[in-house]
């Protein structure tokens, strides 16, 4: 019975963690096999390192562009919210142990209020707020 | 029908313009809309205002848990299907969220059966919630986790227990092809090509040996030739997208892509139509 869960989180680890992914580089089977039951150890030690590298490359700038336009994204609700005479009220958190994320929007006399209450951490997602701008296929 | 288009971007509005009755359907981005209330349920029923549509999603999911753990996200994605009266929504064989953790590129699914398990069983919840067909595309890969089934074997699969579409990117094919994954051949041959409600081609680019989903220049002549090949055998294909999302200033490509699809489905709609 192949566990997709645990090779799923490894391979995670391996895409967002440099150091992790150096780990793995210099023994991936013994790396693989400290972590996995024999089957998945094996699909996770037989990776191709160039592969994972340009993935790991991959997500990063794909996050930065994400970031960007999602900080634009915030300015203008922001810069909306001010010129219908309101108090932009945003907060984030990007902790290390996650990213907390809190928005309370009033778009004016129209009515038209916006909550959200974001925590991606790992242990409690409540809510998430993407915009696209991710991967393409 | 089988409508000839490509994707919406902001950037190609002038050479979409330029266009005109070249361009029947256009490929909407789903994830922008979802999560931006009035603003984007607005925006949403604009775009299906302007003409025939497809609705592609790269967030779903569905090849991990995280596809279940969101369920206000699927309200929202929901409530932008009803704006625009969609009744299909497109994603990927493929997972990008991990126990709250986003990739922002799709992970490649491993092939094997408790993998066919999990994405089945995520596909059926989110049909169920959204009330709407899911059509899946096969993605080009960075690495690929092998396992006991071809990525054609696992398509068939897939859309057999589940009733899902097949969104057949053949750019993709024949991109892992390239990175030493597959043999295109063998892939469009194992695929059940009555499945396939819709075509993607794009453009790629060769990066330090690595062969990229860049969607950023022209479709190569090669993946147009297997269109021409495959298209009379798949029976229930409405759209063909070209899919643009870098070099947008050179668009003009986009018309030379949009002339060459259009030929091809032209003469295989003629071809269906005289036997």
């Amino acid at each position: 019975m192949n566990d997709i869960v645990a090779t799923q989180r490894v391979l995670a680890d391996l895409v967002l963690d440099d150091e992790v992914r150096r780990q793995w580089a210099s023994d991936p089977t013994a790396f693989a096999a400290a972590r996995l039951q024999p089957a998945e150890a094996a699909m996770i030690a037989g990776l191709d390192p160039r592969g994972l590298e340009a993935m790991s490359r991959s997500h990063e700038a794909k996050k930065a562009r994400f970031d960007f336009l999602h900080a634009r994204h915030h300015a203008y609700e922001d810069a909306k919210a001010e010129k219908a005479g309101l108090a932009p009220t945003h907060s984030h958190d990007h902790g290390p142990d996650g990213h907390t994320h809190d928005h309370d929007h009033d778009h004016g006399p129209d009515g038209h209020t916006h909550d959200h209450d974001h925590d991606n951490g790992p242990d409690d997602h409540t809510h998430d707020h993407d915009h696209g701008h991710g991967a393409v296929s | 029908m089988i409508r000839v288009g490509c994707t919406f971007r902001a950037g190609l509005i002038p050479y979409m313009w330029e266009a005109g009755d070249q361009i029947d359907v256009l490929e909407h981005s789903l994830d922008p809309f979802v999560n931006a209330g009035t603003d984007g349920l607005r925006a949403a029923a604009t775009c299906a205002e302007m003409g025939a549509f497809t609705l592609h999603s790269i967030d779903l999911t569905l090849g991990s848990p995280d596809a279940r753990s969101r369920p206000q996200h699927l309200v929202e994605i929901r409530d932008v299907l009803q704006a625009m009266g969609a009744d299909e929504l497109s994603d990927h064989f493929a997972y990008s969220r991990v126990e709250g953790r986003r990739l922002h590129d799709f992970a490649p699914l491993w092939r094997v059966e408790e993998q066919v398990d999990l994405l089945c069983g995520n596909i059926d919840f989110v049909q169920e919630q959204l009330g709407v067909r899911l059509v899946l595309e096969n993605v080009a890969c960075l690495f690929d986790p092998g396992g006991d089934l071809t990525a054609s074997e696992l398509a068939n699969e897939v859309s057999r227990r589940t009733g899902c579409g097949l969104l057949l990117d053949i750019s993709n094919v024949l991109i892992n092809e390239i990175n030493g994954f597959c043999v295109a051949a063998d892939e469009f041959a194992e695929l059940e090509l009555d499945r396939v409600v819709g075509v993607h081609l794009a453009g790629g680019e060769l990066v330090d040996g690595i062969m990229w989903d860049a969607h950023s220049s022209p479709v190569p002549t090669s993946d147009v030739e297997w269109l021409g090949r495959l298209l009379p055998d798949m029976a229930n294909c409405t759209s063909v997208i070209i899919e643009r999302d870098e070099r947008l200033q050179e668009g003009s490509e986009l018309l030379d892509d949009l002339a060459a699809v259009r030929a091809v489905v032209d003469r295989v709609t003629l071809a269906q139509t005289s036997a």
